[in-house]
């Protein structure tokens, strides 16, 4: 039977509504708050600082008040932090010269873990940063400096495959100082054997590597490599000049509640010693004396352990300026920000924002206004003046206008 | 363990449906020659035996004995796109047939018998292993089977008829879901110390440990009341009412496997658990002897709602029917899935739904031409039923936009009694925003839960079957 059929005309808007519709795109679409593309999924990888940790402690409102959120606002983009729940884990120190932490009138101390926020368990995370994290750890679930918050953070997963999970366009990477922290605090960069308690800088190029090229290879667009902080030049550390000076000296005894005794090696003696000599004298495990040379008790590890000498002190420099060399040729070959964080410092420092001696009978600035109530991490200033830096450094590599925080 | 709850929760999600053009998960797709005509089909259904469904009054309207047998081939694109990563998964649905077969007799000047065989109510939806939805449902799939013997009665010949059908209806549900690691026990209560979750140990939501699959089937019965008035050779309206179903399944199968979190406890874990135990050891037990990620048997109750449908035609124009129908879905009937578990450890659950009474407008147009052929059209719309805050993997529902055209096909190598009826109809939505995760309570808004967009688009075609004689 031959075809022919004239259609009438009440068919033609049929056929055209669906030949257009067809042709449409669905008219909803997922919101768009991000102040420029580049910045849409903004991933914080890091230590300590990074995390929010703050005055021994870290709890919600410090990890509020961490740089990367500050940054995160002010490129408009959402950001998911790991939302510690109550008092924190540990709680942040309240008030320095009693040590009370956040939550003491309901029983917190230095071991409580308020756990996550079950609230608060939406993934992917924008902030995975870990405290006490090295170079070694950001690619593993179990590194060598794991600790209660690693799990707590990441959830059995490393902090680069979670940063992964959030597609980043935008990174900032802030392995900080871990890798020689300890050896700085502690006063010995080799052990018996003559094994470095620090990370050798050829090991901690490749570790560094590691973490970037994943990072890239998820298809960060662009991001930020923060130097490794000068721990020489901040509170970490006080120069055995104080020592000279009777009057701090008895202060100090009376703070630790010990008779402390300055060595006579520490007369002239450029060494410097951490803050965490004090903590060991406070607590017994080492005796009231302060001394700045080795042997300077035979048979006894004072003048050494948690002091470092001129010889020491080099060491430590020279492998700091190695991890910061590599890390800026590391954001070179990238064409990525590099952010050195040391002038910064130097500035703070030399205008009183971060004290050259520490106030020891301060109950909330015994480090300075830009620290918290620990000599290691910065307080809500200093976030604040690192997220401004890191503004000002990615408007200018990337042409972008971020506001600065106010 | 909770995660078992949150499993079998959603075996009352079977219930979602198949959707394509219709709401929720009700089907229209019972014949080539109404899908054409948009479904606007109440005041004079097609001469296929569909007004089985349509209008069990309508059946008086033909003579002779009727045959109309086919499927319908319903293929859906649809996609979730996540707001925070922008990452689109695609819905991997298989294409669906659901089939259609009524049969007409007139069996007296006045009486019409007839029995329909079709789907009024069905889902299929599934996503991809990677789908952050899938702690809802990776795939879920509903049919709703149901026969209809049917008696059609002119009451005044020519002018006004009734009809009525029981429906015997035959639900099938399936599921598989994804369990979530985080909102399952860690450390349980000891004395005042509660118990404490994985979340709380810092997994994520969405950290899949266990696959459960689930599946049950029942018998549930109702009824499809429908008149037609002529009141001249060119109207005619007709209103109809199918009665809501509900469908109690129980000794549903529940099975469950482990799935491998490659998730590692570090050193100095919250767990007190040494460094390099693997969560998959820790969870091991809960799939093995009386864990509770054991076989067991779960129920539900499974509302396949009303409807009520009422339609005008005009035949005044020669060889053409001109069609238009409003139908409002008793959709309010789906406010919660109550969910009862055979394991004593396993909460009974309420799943909130809260879906709306909902309506579709449609209107559709047929040409017959003399050498046999006919041409048809139509449009429709459709609200969606689900509120804001129930728009799920399970059923991402939305407003519709159907358009569809057709031909019937004289087969005139098999005679005179013979026509192929094609239809194709496409789904146009504009897309909306929907959550891949579980709403726990009503104080929980769209706001707070939908995390991304959800587009559906369908492309349907039918072929029909008819003969008489």
């Amino acid at each position: 039977m031959p075809l022919r059929l004239r259609i009438p005309t009440t068919f033609a808007p049929i056929v055209a509504l669906l030949v257009a519709a067809c042709a449409d795109e669905p008219t909803v679409a997922p919101p768009t708050t991000a102040a420029n593309p580049l910045f849409a999924r903004y991933v914080a990888v890091g230590n300590s600082i990074t995390a929010g940790f703050q005055s021994a402690g870290i709890n919600d409102s410090t990890q509020r008040r961490a740089y990367p959120a500050l940054l995160a606002r002010q490129m408009g983009t959402d950001y998911v932090y790991p939302a510690l729940a109550g008092r924190g884990c540990p709680p942040p120190l309240a008030d320095f010269t009693t040590q009370a932490r956040v939550g003491a009138n309901l029983g917190a101390t230095a071991s409580t873990c308020d756990l996550r926020d079950p609230s608060s368990l939406a993934r992917p995370l924008n902030n995975v940063a870990v405290p006490g994290a090295t170079s070694f750890d950001p690619n593993s679930a179990n590194g060598p400096a794991s600790n209660t918050l690693t799990f707590l953070v990441l959830g059995g997963k490393s902090q680069v495959d979670r940063a992964i999970d959030a597609r980043p366009t935008f990174v900032t990477v802030g392995i900080v100082g871990n890798d020689i922290l300890s050896a700085v605090s502690s006063g010995v960069l080799v052990t018996p054997a003559g094994v470095p308690t620090f990370t050798p800088p050829v090991q901690y190029a490749q570790n560094y590597a590691a973490i970037v090229n994943r990072l890239r290879d998820a298809g960060a667009q662009g991001g930020v490599l923060q130097s490794t902080v000068d721990l020489l030049g901040t509170p970490v550390v006080v120069s055995s000049v104080i020592t000279q000076n009777p009057q701090l000296i008895q202060v100090l005894s009376v703070i630790l509640g010990v008779r402390l005794t300055v060595h006579p090696s520490c007369t002239g003696s450029r060494a410097l010693f951490s803050v965490e000599l004090l903590n060991r004298i406070r607590s017994g495990e080492h005796p009231p004396i302060v001394a700045c040379a080795k042997n300077s008790v035979p048979g006894t590890p004072v003048g050494d352990a948690f002091v470092l000498d001129e010889e020491e002190q080099a060491t430590v420099n020279t492998a700091i300026t190695q991890y910061n060399t590599y890390i800026r040729l590391k954001a070179d070959s990238l064409g990525w920000a590099y952010y050195d964080i040391n002038p910064t410092l130097r500035e703070l420092r030399a205008n009183g924002n971060i004290a050259q001696v520490p106030d020891l009978t301060s109950r909330l600035t015994p480090f300075g206004p830009y620290m918290s109530l620990d000599p290691v991490h910065p307080g809500n200033l200093g976030h604040q003046r690192i997220a401004n830096d890191l503004i000002a450094i990615i408007n200018q590599k990337y042409g972008t206008t971020l506001a600065r925080v106010p | 363990m909770r995660g078992t709850r949150r499993a079998l929760v959603v075996v009352g999600a079977l219930l979602v449906g198949g959707r394509a053009s219709a709401q929720g998960y009700g089907l229209n797709e019972m014949s080539s020659c109404s899908i054409a005509r948009g479904f606007a089909t109440t005041a004079t259904p097609c001469d296929d035996g569909s007004y089985i469904h349509w209008n069990p009054a309508a059946g008086t309207q033909l003579r002779g004995k009727v045959l109309g047998v086919g499927g319908t081939g319903i293929s859906i694109d649809g996609a979730f796109t996540q707001d925070r990563t922008r990452q689109r998964f695609d819905a991997q649905v298989p294409v669906q047939v659901p089939p259609h077969l009524f049969a007409s007799y007139r069996y007296s000047p006045r009486v019409a018998l007839g029995l329909g065989v079709y789907v009024p109510y069905g889902l299929t939806s599934e996503w991809g292993e990677d789908f952050p939805g899938r702690f809802i449902a990776r795939r879920a799939t509903l049919q709703a089977i149901t026969a209809q013997p049917t008696v059609s009665i002119d009451l005044i010949p020519g002018q006004f008829a009734i009809g009525a059908g029981v429906v015997i209806n035959r639900t099938a549900v399936g599921l598989e879901q994804a369990i979530d690691l985080s909102s399952t026990t860690a450390r349980a209560a000891q004395g005042a110390t509660p118990a404490v979750t994985f979340g709380q140990l810092g997994v994520p939501a969405g950290t899949e440990f266990a696959r459960a699959n689930i599946d049950g089937n029942a018998f549930g019965y109702g009824f499809n009341v429908g008149a037609r008035w002529t009141p001249d050779a060119a109207w005619s309206v007709g209103a109809r009412y199918l009665s809501r179903v509900d469908v109690a399944i129980d000794g549903g199968d529940a099975r469950f496997r482990q799935v491998s979190t490659g998730l590692v406890l570090p050193r100095n874990n919250p767990l007190g658990a040494p460094g390099g135990t693997t969560i998959d050891q820790l969870v091991a037990p809960q799939f093995a002897g009386t864990g509770a990620l054991t076989a067991q048997s779960a129920s539900a109750t499974i509302a396949l709602p009303d409807q009520l449908s009422v339609g005008v035609a005009y035949t005044g124009v020669a060889n053409t029917t001109l069609s238009a129908d409003v139908i409002r879905f008793g959709w309010q009937a789906f406010e919660t899935l109550p969910l009862d578990f055979a394991n004593a450890a396993t909460p009974d659950r309420e799943l909130i739904e809260d879906y709306a009474a909902s309506w579709s407008v449609r209107g559709g147009a047929e040409r017959r031409y003399s050498n046999g052929w006919i041409v048809r059209g139509g449009l429709s719309w459709t609200q969606s039923p689900a509120p804001d805050a129930t728009v799920t993997p399970l059923l991402p529902d939305m407003d519709r936009r159907n358009y569809s055209v057709g031909l019937g096909i004289p087969l005139s190598g098999l005679g005179t009694r013979w026509r192929l009826d094609a239809s194709y109809l496409f789904v146009d939505t504009d897309g909306r925003r929907g959550r891949v995760v579980e709403r726990m309570a009503r104080t929980e808004t769209a706001d707070q839960l939908n995390g991304g967009v959800y587009t559906l688009r369908a492309h349907i075609a039918s072929l029909t079957l008819r003969a008489a004689w």
